[in-house]
């Protein structure tokens, strides 16, 4: 069992390297209604299964998105099983913005990065400074502009000409 | 598409959604999980307590002057009850932990485990365990062979309940239950690969 402080400390390090993703996640997921309800569910879920975390197995950044990945599924998966229910995961025509294709692109090339270069890449969507980047993750300028320049030409592949 | 319209995108988003304060997100995260356990164990302890009080009353209308059919039908409805109390309750808190943290394909396993569980437990109240309760309840009033029209009435009244929760058991497996199966049978033959047939 994990000590209560560490596990708040955790808890807090996460989400506040990851809140802004979690909520453009949560909006790609859910209506405008029930978004919030999903990030609620995420953040409660992850919470709970921190009692499990032993640092050893894996990352607190694989443990947490594979939280997320699994809740996402399940609140899709309950949701879409009742007329009443499906009404909410329905994106309000409202809703749809033409963002929500560039940022479901987000979440999809986000998916695919390995843990450091996610971590690089939202704090490069984040708009942070070289040097700010390499105080957060370790790395020196010089690594982070490479991993950057590589990441740049990763999604050019993936997504040139959508 | 470029990453700069992305990038241009997700700072948009950033300034439609304004951002909370860490602190403030994760003490409402502890403060509403803490709520949901609290609630968890009220309403298993309510549905413990009124369970039970439930069979002690059904057990105090034992009385060994009745007929022994009446004795019987209290005898069946008394037990068919306590099982359905104890399935419902144990089940409850063997599904209390889920573990999201594991690889999908670990978890979606979990996940079809949790729903068929759910699902043997309505199959097993509603083929066995409500009808023999209806069964039990019908021989202890034919038993006691009251013939007041009040008598007539309750009677009539608890069979229209039972058929209800029937029916209410069937839907919930027939909307509920059985699709989500499906759907995690679904996204298991994704995982590996192989399609998954859609006769139910």
């Amino acid at each position: 069992m994990i000590d209560p402080r560490e596990k708040e400390r955790l808890l807090e390090e996460t989400l506040s390297q990851y809140k802004v993703w979690l909520g453009v996640l949560a909006r790609n997921n859910a209506s405008e209604d029930s978004w919030q309800d999903l990030e609620q569910e995420i953040r409660i879920a992850f919470w709970k299964s921190l009692d499990r975390y032993d640092g050893a197995t894996s990352g607190l950044g694989t443990w947490f998105r594979a939280v997320v990945s699994n809740t996402v599924q399940d609140f899709k998966r309950k949701n879409r099983n009742s007329k009443k229910r499906d009404a909410r995961v329905r994106p309000n025509p409202a809703f749809v913005e033409q963002d929500r294709d560039e940022l479901r692109i987000v979440e999809d090339f986000t998916c695919r990065l390995n843990e450091p270069d996610r971590q690089v890449f939202t704090m490069y969507l984040d708009d942070r400074s070289y040097s700010e980047m390499a105080a957060s993750t370790g790395m020196d300028e010089a690594a982070l502009r490479k991993r950057v320049s590589r990441i740049k030409v990763q999604f050019k592949a993936e997504y040139n000409g959508i | 598409m470029e990453l700069e319209h992305v990038k241009a995108a997700w700072q948009r988003e950033k300034s439609i959604y304004p951002l909370r304060d860490t602190k403030q997100m994760a003490a409402e995260t502890k403060r509403r999980a803490m709520k949901m356990d609290q609630e968890f164990v009220r309403q298993q302890a309510l549905r413990i307590a009124c369970g039970l009080l439930s069979l002690a009353w059904l057990a105090s209308q034992y009385d060994s002057r009745h007929p022994l059919l009446a004795n019987a039908g209290l005898l069946v409805l008394t037990v068919a009850l306590a099982l359905m109390l104890a399935g419902s309750v144990s089940l409850r808190f063997r599904l209390r932990t889920s573990h999201p943290e594991w690889p999908d394909g670990k978890y979606l396993a979990e996940q079809r485990e949790r729903i068929s569980a759910r699902i043997a437990l309505v199959r097993r109240n509603m083929t066995w365990l409500f009808p023999l309760s209806l069964l039990g309840f019908l021989l202890w009033q034919i038993g006691l062979s009251r013939s007041s029209p009040m008598t007539m009435v309750i009677v009539i009244m608890v069979v229209i309940a039972f058929l209800g929760i029937i029916w209410w058991g069937c839907r919930m497996l027939r909307k509920d239950l059985l699709p989500m199966l499906k759907a995690i049978d679904q996204e298991l033959a994704d995982l590996e690969g192989e399609p998954v047939s859609r006769e139910d």
